[in-house]
């Protein structure tokens, strides 16, 4: 009885901790609201998934979800030089999942014909270049990666 | 003892064109398959937008049920599997052991085979490439046209492409709508056609095993953009539709659940040896005459576990080179709801002029299969990623562009003994020379600078490990005369009496197209050919 309580107890941290990794993550990318429903959603695919982290990566975890505003420079730094690393493949988890909602699906679809949108496009890619160099730098000077 | 006039293994493209040629004819068949079905939907669906837009359960639908879009891909050569194409590759790891460093061909235990997920890419040889593969000319030029009317092929008649897609052999329904920004790529080669013409290129619309009018209870193309996931109303032809009609007019019998091992011939009768892919119990079947349609690999195994003599046999295999593109004028425009995933264009590379090497490329935009599957490919973070692919999307092709393909030394194809449930392992050896190398190269070259003549952006050169191509060829050589592990000009394997072979197993070379249809029209000449000589 007293192992059964201990493991469900540790079940619910667990939920608890991934449903607020959930909301960091899609505030990260661009969600306003977050539904109770993509959190279970996320969830319930990392349970599935081959998606545990290392010592390290969870560390790194706690870290970026504490301060969310290193998120695009550690996720563009992994993308230089650890592109298999446990935090990326979470939030291609969360990518994937809102671009598959009805509710987040138009922030993946292009709206109108934007003129300057060549302009955009490069700028964009630019500094999303930059923010990845930075993290880079970041990552290795901090050895965090 | 039941005793079939025909066996045919595997249900594949060639297995259905050979069981319509004999059934058709009146003769008794017996189609033995592995035969894993999968859920792939015929009935009508929303467009890719609404159905993006107001679907609530779409993300069963495109990740599937246990995220299994988000798994790693399961074989190095299908990295953008969808979960309802899923059942094409299961259990083939159990049952078609294979070892390599530097081969890794795709294999299909399904119904229907590697046929479900066809590009629909629909191009006759010419004669110089017939005869390089050692086919016979007039004979297949026929064949095409048996095959073209039973599968339903559109494709444009007059364009810089036809003669290299069709060469007007057969009749063809109107091409499919090209997508606005493959119609505006079009447009900008036409008012530059001179230029290609010098450089041996020619661009056109692609020839397609696909409906733009309904005939035979199938419908015509929808545009509704979900091509990976379902095949509405039948448009586009799958090898099941075929045996479906077979097994429904009562005239194919059809037993699924074994794989083919061996044969054996005992006074002019063949028995087959097969074991349950359920069970792993062993049974036989008998026929007057076998057909081996398991595809290039399937049939050699076959044939090496039933012959003695020969422990490597040589195999050839079209290089295949992926080449993602942005075409700058079409950065950041909307997205239409009608739309389609299917190759949008094709290009020809001709450097003789002769059509005997030509190189292929099929020009695709990308969208159905979803940002995520590029974002996982981009070194950037996902939040900036996220908007540069709203804007990058609209605009991107993917050119998949096929290499001819000869004999090379050394490039082989072995089975040994191991512990697997079938007691064999396939182990497999593909590499390049220098000279063969050097000619991929330049091929890549040239196109990259044709799509920057059309304003494209190329981002990047991809060649898949070999194997990538899925195109697999002549393991079991034509040969005129009698040779150990060859085939005759009529199919026959050497050293048997009434064994035949009805895939690419004796074509000695691979032309830089799409082979499937060349595949159908073999099977259904020796087919027929069997037939004549009864």
């Amino acid at each position: 009885m007293l192992y059964l309580n201990k493991r469900n107890k540790t079940q619910k941290r667990m939920q608890n901790e991934l449903e607020h990794e959930a909301v960091v993550f899609a505030r990260y990318l661009g969600a306003k609201e977050i539904s109770p429903s993509l959190q279970l959603r996320y969830y319930k695919a990392v349970e599935t998934l081959p998606l545990k982290l290392n010592a390290k990566e969870t560390a790194l975890l706690k870290r970026i979800t504490r301060f969310s505003f290193l998120l695009p420079f550690i996720d563009g730094g992994l993308a230089l030089i650890n592109t298999k690393h446990g935090i990326r493949k979470r939030l291609l988890v969360m990518f994937a999942l809102m671009e598959t909602d009805t509710m987040y699906a138009d922030m993946f679809l292009t709206k109108d014909v934007q003129p300057f949108a060549i302009i955009g496009f490069f700028y964009k890619g630019g500094v999303a270049m930059l923010k990845g160099l930075a993290g880079a730098c970041l990552l290795k000077c901090l050895r965090w990666s | 003892m039941e005793l079939a006039d025909y066996i045919i293994i595997g249900s594949g493209c060639t297995g259905a064109m050979a069981a319509e040629t004999l059934c058709g004819n009146g003769r008794s068949v017996l189609m033995i398959d592995a035969g894993i079905e999968g859920e792939i939907s015929t009935k009508h669906n929303d467009d890719f937008i609404s159905k993006r837009l107001h679907d609530e359960h779409q993300s069963e639908f495109f990740l599937g049920d246990a995220f299994e879009a988000l798994r790693e891909p399961v074989h190095p050569n299908i990295p953008q599997q969808t979960p309802q194409r899923a059942f094409m590759n299961a259990q083939t790891d159990r049952f078609l052991s294979i070892q390599s460093n530097n081969f890794f061909p795709v294999e299909s235990l399904a119904f229907g085979g590697l046929g479900n997920g066809w590009g629909l890419g629909s191009y006759t040889f010419s004669d110089n490439e017939l005869r390089k593969c050692n086919l016979p000319v007039d004979e297949m030029n026929n064949a095409y046209k048996t095959v073209a009317e039973r599968i339903g092929i559109s494709g444009s008649v007059d364009d810089d492409a036809s003669a290299y897609c069709h060469n007007n052999l057969f009749p063809i329904q109107p091409p499919i709508r090209l997508n606005p920004a493959a119609e505006s790529l079009y447009y900008k080669y036409k008012k530059k056609q001179k230029q290609f013409t010098q450089k041996g290129i020619a661009i056109g619309r692609p020839s397609l095993a696909l409906l733009t009018k309904d005939i035979d209870g199938r419908k015509a193309y929808g545009y509704n953009d979900t091509d990976f996931y379902t095949n509405e109303g039948n448009s586009a032809y799958r090898p099941y539709i075929t045996i479906h009609k077979l097994i429904n007019q009562g005239i194919l019998d059809y037993k699924k659940g074994w794989l083919i091992l061996s044969f054996k011939e005992e006074d002019n009768v063949v028995s087959i040896q097969c074991l349950s892919i359920h069970s792993q119990e062993i049974k036989h079947f008998h026929a007057r005459k076998l057909i081996l349609c398991s595809g290039t690999l399937g049939t050699s195994r076959i044939v090496m576990r039933s012959l003695a003599g020969f422990d490597q046999l040589p195999v050839i295999c079209n290089a295949y080179t992926y080449m993602p593109m942005i075409y700058l004028p079409f950065v950041g425009k909307q997205h239409t709801g009608k739309f389609s995933s299917l190759a949008q264009l094709a290009m020809f590379y001709d450097p003789d002029n002769d059509h005997s090497n030509v190189a292929m490329a099929s020009v695709y935009n990308y969208r159905s299969l979803l940002n995520f599957r590029i974002m996982k490919q981009m070194p950037l973070n996902h939040a900036d990623g996220r908007k540069f692919l709203q804007l990058m999307i609209p605009s991107l092709f993917i050119a998949g562009i096929f290499h001819p393909a000869t004999y090379l030394q050394g490039n082989t194809i072995q089975l040994k003994q191991s512990s697997s449930v079938t007691g064999d392992t396939l182990f497999t050896n593909y590499t390049y020379i220098d000279k063969e190398e050097a000619m991929i190269s330049h091929t890549e070259k040239v196109y990259s600078s044709a799509f920057r003549k059309l304003s494209c952006l190329v981002l990047k050169k991809m060649r898949t490990i070999t194997g990538g191509s899925i195109h697999y060829a002549g393991t079991l050589p034509f040969s005129d005369t009698e040779k150990p592990f060859h085939i005759s000009r009529n199919g026959k394997l050497y050293g048997t009496s009434n064994v035949y072979v009805a895939d690419g197993c004796g074509f000695t070379y691979l032309p830089g197209k799409g082979l499937t249809l060349s595949l159908m029209a073999y099977a259904h000449m020796t087919a027929s050919k069997l037939l004549r000589n009864e």
